[in-house]
């Protein structure tokens, strides 16, 4: 190389040196690492859904849709409704942009307005719109068409979108909840009947009358079906029942089967069932095809195996079983084969649901003489979570986006146990009591109603 | 031939050492920072500087004092005059009021109960902004909205004083303050699921007074804000909504050319 060709070039390499560091002065910027950050809820303000007509039953829809959804996102724990009373700006027209800055200063961070116009045909749009207040962005704008007595549902179905927008995963407010209303007849017996009702507590029917006691309910993946364990044939059988059409039927046959049958639980995709059943004096679970209507054994151990429960994908089941001694949590492939025990903690493992999310299994756990109830990892790895703890817990069912959790509560009183029906996030937080008309138990959620 | 080699180089060398030593050293352009900006009230400005944020970055020179004050001080070239939100609201275009699709307002006989079907109808289109460019931020009112919430700095004024005198742990002292202002509007990401990555970066310009120079962006922005995963949306625009809602920051202004820019690196799974 020669002196010529060489300091051009050194040069030049010392200046582009002396460029990238002078720019890299002048415009690092200051990297900051945040790995922390609060569970506050989000305050969120909804106002009056305002009338796009002249009906007046679009003032009122508009309030009570705006109520509605205030309740549902209020009661998630996520959210923080604003007092409608802070309001400064009064929308009339959601199709202009919301002066912001009044919704910031009463610390609003997301806004929500809607709009119910009723037409000639007695149809009604429901038209919403979820802002940002601080990006001054709009999130969301949708409308539903519906008949103007189906206000309530799109008030859940406007929930829901909201929900899901702001928190990224699907909302719960357009679900229906199968329970056991608990009562007392005349000569001092339990009364046990099935009961439903939206997720929020509105619109409750009976589903079973008193002549029979009905425990445990469980929702197809439609929502269109339950199984539930029936008294009606005198021993704990369990039941099909068709929510659409009030049509009952007993899964097995009872005079060629020996003993009782439990909880039943739907495949997430496929027509079947896994179910526990006593057979020779122990309980083993069973694959129920509902097609065939046939009976397949999936477990033989000598001990109990009761209470089975999917995984999302249909693949694993997660069960109780006193295989061990003392009753515990296992995980085997849906045919049966590997099971694997999950638990391994003191007390009492029992009635575990596996999340909807597939992450997660629910349990109830009994130690000297508490009950809990506890999340633990689907694959038994990481310590569990105890949520809440109590006189008695049982029955834990999952919110269908696998972020709370029903269950039933027992609190001593003076005429025996008191049972309802509470809900706790997975966090530990936000319990509430489910608001259920009377004493109930045995919660079952139903998924997204479409 | 071979000594001129060795002195051109020597000489070369030296001379790009020295200059890069001249422009390197952030201690060179701090002392002259330091002895400028002092006289800045800062108290005055604050009204005044809510500059639109669609103005462009300003250049990423490090000298500029004289006309870095002018410019805060009189509220002069306000880059796009908007209109004030109170006075006349904006005209969105209106949704499709019709469904824009055929197929969704049928009933669909699934119901267990006797309601009708609402079907989600199209998304109305999100209303568009009048102007062709993003909205951006009225500082105005944000500064206004949040001039309450600024009570709560004495955490921070302690840190200041500690660190007053300390030059060379300047820089990590300003990063751990900025990030114990914006952690106080950060909504974890905690309730996502555990496996997911949610890590966002947003990009921060601050004007002298702490308050937001522009509206942050978020680094990868169309691909988060677009994301499939909901969870990772929702994580850019937490972050967003932080960075805006702690706005202004309490950072010592004789640093601020370290803090001018912030590159906010927010990942609330980090530690689980």
């Amino acid at each position: 190389m020669t002196v010529t060709s060489f300091l051009p070039r050194l040069a030049a390499a010392i200046g582009a040196l002396v460029l990238i560091a002078s720019l890299a002065q002048a415009q690092a910027p200051l990297r900051v690492d945040v790995t922390e950050g609060h569970l506050d809820p989000l305050p969120i303000a909804v106002t009056d859904f305002v009338p796009g007509g002249n009906d007046p039953r679009e003032v009122t829809n508009g309030a009570e849709i705006a109520r509605v959804v205030t309740n549902n996102l209020g009661n998630t724990g996520l959210f923080a409704p604003v007092a409608p009373e802070a309001f400064i700006e009064e929308i009339t027209d959601i199709d202009l942009r919301p002066r912001f800055g009044d919704w910031r200063v009463i610390d609003a961070s997301a806004l929500l307005v809607g709009r119910v116009t009723i037409d000639q045909d007695d149809r009604m749009v429901v038209a919403f719109r979820l802002w940002d207040t601080a990006t001054e962005q709009q999130m969301l704008g949708l409308q539903f068409v519906t008949s103007p007595d189906n206000w309530r549902r799109i008030a859940h179905k406007v929930s829901d979108a909201v929900y899901q927008r702001l928190t990224g995963e699907e909302g719960y407010f357009d679900t229906r909840i199968v329970y056991v209303s608990e009562g007392i007849g005349p000569d001092g017996e339990p009364i046990r009947r099935l009961a439903a009702m939206d997720q929020d507590g509105a619109n409750p029917s009976f589903l079973t009358d008193r002549s029979y006691m009905a425990l445990l309910p469980n929702y197809s993946p439609n929502a269109q079906q339950i199984t539930y364990v029936s008294f009606r044939d005198g021993q704990a059988t369990s039941y099909l029942y068709d929510l659409e059409t009030g049509r009952q039927e007993a899964l097995f046959d009872q005079r060629a089967n020996e003993g009782q049958s439990l909880s039943a639980r739907f495949h997430p995709t496929a027509p079947e069932l896994v179910v526990s059943a006593e057979r020779r004096g122990g309980h083993d679970l069973f694959r129920f095809d509902l097609r065939a209507r046939t009976l397949s054994q999936l477990t033989t151990h000598p001990s109990d195996d009761v209470e089975p429960s999917y995984s999302p994908d249909g693949e694993q089941v997660v069960f109780s079983s006193s295989r061990s001694g003392q009753s515990q949590l296992y995980v085997m492939n849906a045919d049966g084969t590997d099971p694997v025990r999950i638990t391994f903690g003191e007390g009492r493992y029992t009635t575990p649901v596996w999340s909807p999310r597939g992450d997660l299994i629910a349990f109830t756990k009994q130690l000297q003489g508490r009950f809990m109830l506890g999340v633990v990892a689907a694959d038994g790895s990481g310590e569990e979570r105890i949520l809440y703890e109590g006189y008695f817990v049982d029955t834990p069912a999952w919110s269908p986006n696998g972020r709370v959790i029903l269950f039933t509560r027992g609190d001593a009183s003076r005429d025996g146990t008191r049972y309802s029906i509470w809900s706790v996030d997975l966090a530990g937080f936000n319990l509430r009591r489910l608001p259920t008309q009377g004493a109930a138990s045995d919660p079952a959620w139903s998924p997204l109603i479409d | 031939m071979r000594q001129i080699l060795g002195v051109l180089l020597s000489v070369i060398l030296h001379a790009g050492v020295v200059g890069s030593a001249l422009v390197y050293f952030p201690a060179a352009s701090r002392l002259i920072n330091e002895t400028v900006v002092i006289p800045v009230d800062l108290v005055t400005i604050s009204d005044i500087n809510n500059v639109r944020a669609s103005r462009p970055e300003p250049e990423p020179e490090p000298e500029p004092e004289p006309e870095a004050l002018p410019e805060e001080i009189e509220p002069e070239p306000e880059p796009e005059p908007e209109p004030e939100l109170e006075a006349e609201p904006e005209i969105i275009p209106p949704a499709p009021t019709e469904e824009p699709e055929p197929e969704p307002v049928e009933p669909e006989p699934v119901e267990p109960e006797p309601d009708p079907e609402p079907e989600p109808v199209e998304p109305a289109p999100a209303p568009e902004p009048r102007r062709p460019e993003p909205q951006r931020l009225d500082l105005g009112d944000l500064s206004q909205a949040l001039t309450q919430n600024r009570a709560r700095g004495e955490a921070d004024q302690g840190e200041t004083r500690n660190a007053a005198g300390a030059g060379t742990a300047m820089t990590a002292t300003l990063q751990s303050m900025a990030a114990s202002q914006i952690q106080r509007c950060v909504r974890s990401n905690l309730d996502a699921p555990a496996s997911m990555d949610l890590a966002v970066v947003v990009r921060v310009s601050l004007d002298r007074d702490g308050s937001l120079a522009s509206a942050p962006v978020l680094a990868d922005e169309r691909r988060i804000l677009n994301s499939t995963n909901p969870f990772l949306r929702v994580a850019g625009e937490r972050a967003l909504r932080a960075v805006i809602e702690c706005a202004p920051y309490q950072l010592p202004p004789q640093n601020y050319q370290e803090w001018r820019r912030l590159e906010v690196n927010i990942d609330t799974q980090a530690r689980r």
